[in-house]
């Protein structure tokens, strides 16, 4: 945990510093009193100031069980996450899932949404899993077809919102 | 106020309103009863439907979704013992284990009439506070405004998760993410980085997206055997006949119980980003605590679950005071719907009462509405509800991101919400991993334009920065503020007492 925080805080530095250097290339207006680089720079000082904060904290305080105990209580509360219960198979998976979902972004002006959106629920659904047998494919192609079909129809033909077509597709 | 509500619930009775209202509480209650989904997912979902609806048809549908969602945790809360939502936590305490004992319809109708209840006292206080609490918020200069969001930032960095500083930080990440892209009062160009979708600044809308709907899937995925968790009704769906009256009669029997935990409810809706999770667990505890038979909770004691109820759906009205009051979300859902008033080019806060009378009290009629046709709903809905449930999380978790791709997608007509959208959904994973609360964060994102604009339209009048402290409504709210952080320092630091005596430094 006290790594983690450390890890943050530093993380959180570098980040206050790459972005005050940035502020120093916005173009003021002198028209104005207070141009565009005054509220993100107190921002990124301000974010600095509470980095630094953590980093002390985290180094100089000591760990006590209670703490990790209530962090563990608040995330697992705040989010399903039990830390430290996690495989590496459910790590490949949760990489898995962000995976899929950039490469279907990334896909979507290509291809278009009904191919991609059919490979996207296809390519989540198998990475969920379980598929087992020609049932259970034959199922994963099914859902996928039926799901895109049905997006498609819903968004496209009944609300009016039209979905990307695919600039190498045209579909 | 009376003549417009009730022509605007008459209006909303119209088939056009009536019939996204009733889809929204549906969906929502379908939505709170699948364990995993959030209303604020349900929300997300149906988000994009409401693109092709008016104003009103859209708030009425997610209105109905906010109410249905509140309460459609109890029905998996109750007969399997698997709170829907975070708000229906408290419920199984006491709701399961009537079920258990043979009355699972007691147990199941003492929520429904609870909820309904909690819901429609918390309107009466939404429908009478708004508008004046509003009225009030008019008399606001940027320096108060200003304080005021910063108020709520402290509130929620300082209630949220188990370090004050890493929501504080996470407060300000929320307020950098504002600051990528053009400028808002100039739309001078800045810190964008040569990165094309940010360059008109980002849009907090398929960040709130991201953010939810990964970081609640994501972390079932990442956690070993939830993805597969078997949620078969492990019998306790005997006794669901019961007689609807009966059940009635035991909750208004219970007057104090009702009514204390409704007004937690509502309390604790208007305070940003708290939401109905802290309602329904602190009520239950005032409950217990004022009960003379304090012993019976968590064994199936009745008012456990009317205090849950109630202040769950109670939770929805407090939150909607805020947001249209002051144009501060009270939580995630709240923040959603925030979001689709921008998309509709409709501005909220202290003027959209006066500004836009009828969708208002559209809005008032909805919300009371929503609470007699969640009953319906769910008397009709409850036993097949339960194949509902099971539906596998590997088929309903693409199903959820694929429409909030199309809703991050049908905000703009381009892909930049959705890159945004993957983008933060990383950032939000990366965020619960390192133990950073999401809260504060997704606060700042949606308060940091108007907290920008109104420190600089402050100094702009008059660069004196005394102003904000001098200034009797904007120290009183930076006061509120400081004492906020400083009770956040100090319960941290009797929690770390109590837990480990003769520590020393608090762990903030």
């Amino acid at each position: 945990m006290v790594r983690r925080d450390v890890w943050s805080a530093a993380a959180s530095l570098v980040l206050a510093a790459v972005l005050y250097a940035a502020t120093l290339r916005i173009e003021g207006n002198p028209l104005v009193a207070i141009g565009p680089d005054f509220y993100p720079r107190v921002l990124v000082v301000l974010l600095a100031v509470l980095a630094l904060c953590l980093l002390g904290s985290s180094l100089a305080g000591p760990r006590r069980r209670a703490g990790r105990a209530l962090d563990r209580h608040a995330a697992g509360h705040e989010s399903g996450l039990a830390r430290g219960a996690t495989s590496r198979r459910d790590r490949l998976r949760v990489i898995g899932v962000f995976g899929i979902f950039v490469a279907y972004a990334i896909a979507l002006p290509w291809v278009g949404f009904r191919l991609a959106n059919f490979a996207f629920l296809a390519g989540m659904r198998i990475l969920l899993g379980p598929v087992e047998g020609m049932r259970g494919w034959l199922g994963v192609v099914l859902f996928a077809l039926l799901g895109t079909t049905l997006a498609w129809f819903v968004f496209e033909q009944y609300l009016s919102v039209l979905l990307p077509r695919g600039r190498l597709s045209g579909f | 106020m009376y003549e417009l509500l009730i022509d605007a619930t008459l209006n909303l009775l119209q088939g056009k309103y009536l019939l996204p209202l009733l889809a929204g509480v549906v969906a929502g209650v379908i939505g709170g009863a699948l364990p995993g989904v959030t209303i604020t997912m349900t929300i997300i979902v149906v988000l994009p439907f409401t693109f092709a609806l008016d104003p009103l048809q859209g708030l009425a549908a997610m209105t109905g979704v906010y109410v249905g969602g509140s309460a459609g945790g109890l029905v998996s809360a109750t007969l399997l013992g698997i709170p829907g939502t975070p708000s229906s936590v408290a419920t199984t305490f006491d709701g399961h284990p009537m079920a258990q004992s043979g009355q699972a319809g007691r147990a199941l109708w003492l929520g429904i009439w609870a909820s309904c209840l909690g819901g429609l006292i918390a309107g009466i206080f939404l429908i009478a506070a708004t508008a004046p609490l509003a009225r009030f918020a008019v008399e606001f200069g940027p320096w108060e405004y200003f304080s005021l969001f910063i108020l709520a930032l402290s509130v929620v960095a300082g209630l949220v998760g188990d370090s004050l500083l890493k929501g504080l930080i996470a407060g300000v990440l929320g307020l950098v993410v504002t600051v990528l892209g053009a400028d808002p009062m100039l739309g001078v160009p800045r810190l964008s980085f040569g990165i094309d979708f940010i360059e008109g600044g980002i849009p907090f809308l398929p960040v709130l997206i991201g953010i939810f709907a990964f970081t609640q899937i994501v972390g079932d995925v990442g956690r070993s055997g939830a993805v597969h968790a078997n949620s078969a009704v492990t019998g306790a769906t005997s006794g669901l006949s019961v007689s609807r009256m009966a059940t009635l009669w035991e909750v208004v029997s219970r007057p104090f119980v009702l009514a204390w935990s409704s007004l937690v409810g509502v309390v604790i809706g208007v305070l940003p980003a708290v939401g109905g999770s802290a309602a329904n667990m602190l009520a239950w505890d005032q409950a217990r605590k004022f009960s003379r038979h304090p012993d019976r909770f968590g064994k199936g004691a009745p008012e456990g679950i009317i205090a849950s109820e109630s202040a769950n759906n109670a939770n929805v009205g407090g939150s909607l005071v805020t947001i249209m009051a002051f144009g501060i979300p009270g939580d995630a859902v709240t923040a959603v719907m925030l979001g689709a008033l921008t998309i509709h080019g409709i501005q909220s806060g202290p003027l959209f009462i006066s500004q836009n009378t009828d969708l208002a009290y559209g809005l008032f009629a909805a919300y009371l509405l929503a609470h007699p046709l969640m009953v319906i709903v769910l008397a009709l809905m409850a036993r097949p509800m339960l194949k509902v449930v099971s539906v596998p999380k590997p088929v309903l978790f693409p199903i959820v991101l694929m429409l909030a791709a199309i809703g991050a997608y049908a905000l703009s007509n381009t892909m930049d919400g959705v890159y945004i959208l993957a983008c933060f959904g990383i950032v939000g994973y990366l965020m619960q991993r390192l133990g950073f609360p999401l809260a504060p964060f997704i606060l700042g994102v949606i308060l940091g334009d108007s907290i920008e604009a109104n420190l600089v339209r402050s100094i702009t009048t008059d660069p004196d920065l005394w102003k904000f402290v001098t200034r009797p409504i904007s120290g009183s709210l930076l006061a509120l503020a400081v004492i906020s952080v400083a009770f956040a320092i100090w319960q941290r630091r009797r929690r770390s007492t109590a837990a480990e005596p003769g520590s020393g430094s608090a762990d903030f």
